[in-house]
């Protein structure tokens, strides 16, 4: 079976294995970064240098969880380490960070494509010799201990939404619509203090509210009898969700194209310069949403939008098992041999068993 | 590296340590990189899954250690000295104990449940990656050969991994879509191997390979295999054989194991039983 990245324990999407599930969630702790990580100044500007380059590397992806994954690998070393490693010794400060970040997104590659081409992405974006490459995904890999599997809010969402199912199969949250919120929310430091499950339960009651504000406190509710939310934070989370993030990185039509296409479909009207709060959409204003067709519109200002990744988010379903492409097993010759084989063996009185 | 100190060497690239902080014996696998893609995908697959996997009858994975000079680093492992076809070579006598083969089953099948539970494919298990600690009759099964050979083509030949004896004939016939049901053919070769301390489907190639099963088990006909003709366009070289008695081949075993071995053994994969369904099998309730 295929590994699938938005499953980091593969196991499936219910919750009929409690004990498996609550030792999955027990994971995260693992796979969050340093306590008071989003409060020291030392790392704002590097993390920002480290977004824009991920976007850089990743702008050819197929989906925004390569970029994703890649920054909580930075998140998560620089909270640990402090100072990224230097592995071009005659080379500054500059470079090294920009083969470190490199070296994320390798690894986040790693992780999520099964075909994925290294040669293709060193060569469009050669930041060093191979061997240099190697060197330095190995001291990231050894920084975060080779947790590396993708314990993120992403996964957690994937583990909620089941929980949320509705008689009407009309009402229900697409996948896109909150992982874009998720993706959305990654640029803003603070919310790297949320546990990943928190930040997938307060994506989704944000979803909900503007989405099926008629079903958003039955989905409150469900998601806090599963006992696997802790609700003073998911508090906390929604909270600042709603007065910070939303204007700013999903709301705002003016800044963020990509998801104004998501955020019209929902029904959402914002007006230039003013800050529209998750309680400002009326239920009134919601169209289908059961047809959401992402479209990619390039990003004009980048600066001021480092986290316009492609949101192309292709839904996980079983797939079959890759085989190793492998050369032909029997030659021509041979192939011709089997096809006269049962004659042959009939001539010479053999047979095969 | 300074935690460990090497102690012997095992084979290349394998050696038996001590670690100087728990003074625990432990097997230290060396593995370097082709220089042409950095870390291997699979590799860091493999690792995040041996990390997330716990079972007392999966080898555990303790340590990743870097070796930078070398761009090299360790896997370091709990230490299993003795792999089960050392177990039978060295303990003939045991191994003809039904209850020591039943026991020893048991935990194949509770180590397969549990990873397939995930979704995962071993894909090689085999006597020699499962090893067996003789004072406690333990058992634990170890490289994964998963994801390494399902994902990337440019590394060994899976066939030379998992040994011809042990793959299930939707592998050989490569069947494209395979799932943990070539896990549960390989317990079942196991299986018939503990009781007559010899392969069952022993073979130089994969073609011999194929006959052989195919001589022992029957040459699949739509009724025993639904679509493998389709699935395999050389069958027309094969003899048509009938089953044989596996009670004959696999001498010794009781009835409840025949019926076990025969449905770990089913040919059509979607027929085969499950680890799960094996451990709840008439064979262990008594």
């Amino acid at each position: 079976m295929e590994f699938n990245p938005t499953n980091p324990l593969l196991v499936r999407h219910n919750t009929s294995n409690r004990a498996l599930v609550q030792k999955y969630f027990d994971l995260e702790v693992d796979f969050m970064v340093a306590r008071g990580y989003s409060e020291d100044q030392r790392f704002i500007a590097i993390r920002s240098i480290a977004i824009s380059k991920i976007e850089e590397y990743t702008s050819d992806q197929v989906d925004s969880f390569v970029p994703f994954l890649a920054i909580t690998y930075v998140d998560r070393f620089l909270s640990t380490h402090i100072n990224i490693p230097v592995v071009l010794r005659d080379k500054g400060f500059e470079e090294n960070l920009k083969l470190f970040v490199f070296c994320c997104v390798s690894i986040a590659c790693k992780i999520r494509c099964s075909n994925f081409s290294f040669v293709e992405l060193w060569n469009k974006h050669k930041r060093a010799e191979v061997r240099d490459v190697l060197v330095m995904e190995l001291q990231i890999l050894e920084g975060l201990e080779w947790k590396v599997r993708p314990v993120t809010a992403i996964t957690f969402m994937y583990f909620f939404l089941p929980l949320l199912k509705t008689e009407d199969p009309q009402q229900f949250l697409p996948i896109s619509t909150v992982s874009n919120i998720i993706v959305s929310i990654q640029r803003d430091v603070r919310f790297t203090e949320f546990r990943p499950s928190t930040l997938a339960a307060s994506s989704i009651l944000v979803a909900a509210y503007k989405l099926l504000p008629e079903l958003y406190s039955e989905f409150s509710r469900r998601l806090s009898r599963s006992g696997f939310v802790q609700q003073t934070e998911l508090e906390q989370c929604l909270d600042e969700l709603k007065e910070h993030v939303i204007p700013d990185y999903i709301l705002n039509p003016e800044k963020c194209p990509v998801i104004l296409k998501e955020i019209n479909k929902w029904g959402v009207k914002s007006e230039k310069g003013k800050e529209l709060m998750i309680e400002d959409s009326s239920p009134d204003d919601h169209e289908d949403t059961s047809e959401i067709t992402t479209e990619i519109s390039k990003e004009e200002d980048k600066e001021e939008m480092p986290m316009n990744f492609d949101l192309n988010w292709v839904d996980p379903e079983p797939r079959p098992i890759p085989r190793p492409v492998k050369q032909e097993r029997y030659n021509p010759m041979q192939k011709i041999l089997f096809c006269f084989w049962p004659m042959i063996m009939k001539c010479f009185g053999l047979e095969n068993s | 590296m300074e935690k460990y100190k090497l102690i012997a060497k095992i084979k290349k690239g394998v050696f038996q340590g001590l670690c100087l902080l728990s003074s625990q014996t432990v097997t230290l696998k060396q593995l370097g990189f082709p220089d042409n893609e950095g870390v291997p995908g699979s590799l860091i697959k493999e690792i995040t899954l041996l990390q997330a996997m716990r079972h007392a009858n999966i080898i555990r994975l303790i340590d990743v250690v870097n070796h930078q000079e070398q761009s090299s680093i360790v896997l370091v492992y709990e230490s299993m000295e003795t792999n089960l076809t050392s177990f039978i070579r060295i303990y003939p006598k045991v191994m003809k104990i039904p209850r020591t083969i039943k026991e020893l089953l048991r935990q194949i099948l509770l180590a397969a449940s549990y990873y397939h539970s995930f979704n995962i494919v071993h894909g090689g298990i085999k006597p020699a990656n499962t090893f067996i600690d003789p004072a406690t009759n333990t058992l634990k099964i170890t490289d994964f050969v998963w994801p390494r050979t399902l994902f990337n083509s440019n590394t060994e030949d899976p066939n030379e991994e998992l040994g011809f004896c042990y793959k299930a004939p939707e592998i050989l016939v490569e069947h494209k879509q395979f799932s943990t049901a070539i896990d549960v053919w390989s317990v079942g070769c196991i299986f018939a191997e503990m009781v007559t301390q010899k392969p069952l489907f022993s073979a130089t190639s994969e073609f011999h390979q194929l006959a052989k099963i195919f001589s022992i088990m029957g040459t699949p006909s739509e009724e025993t295999w639904p679509g493998f003709s389709r699935i395999y366009r050389y069958l027309h070289i094969y003899n048509h054989c009938k089953p044989k008695d596996l009670r004959k081949l696999v001498t010794g075993l009781e009835p409840a194991g025949i019926d076990l071995l025969h449905k770990l053994l089913y040919m059509d994969p979607k027929g085969r039983i499950t680890a799960r369904q094996a451990l709840e099998h008439v064979y262990f309730q008594n």
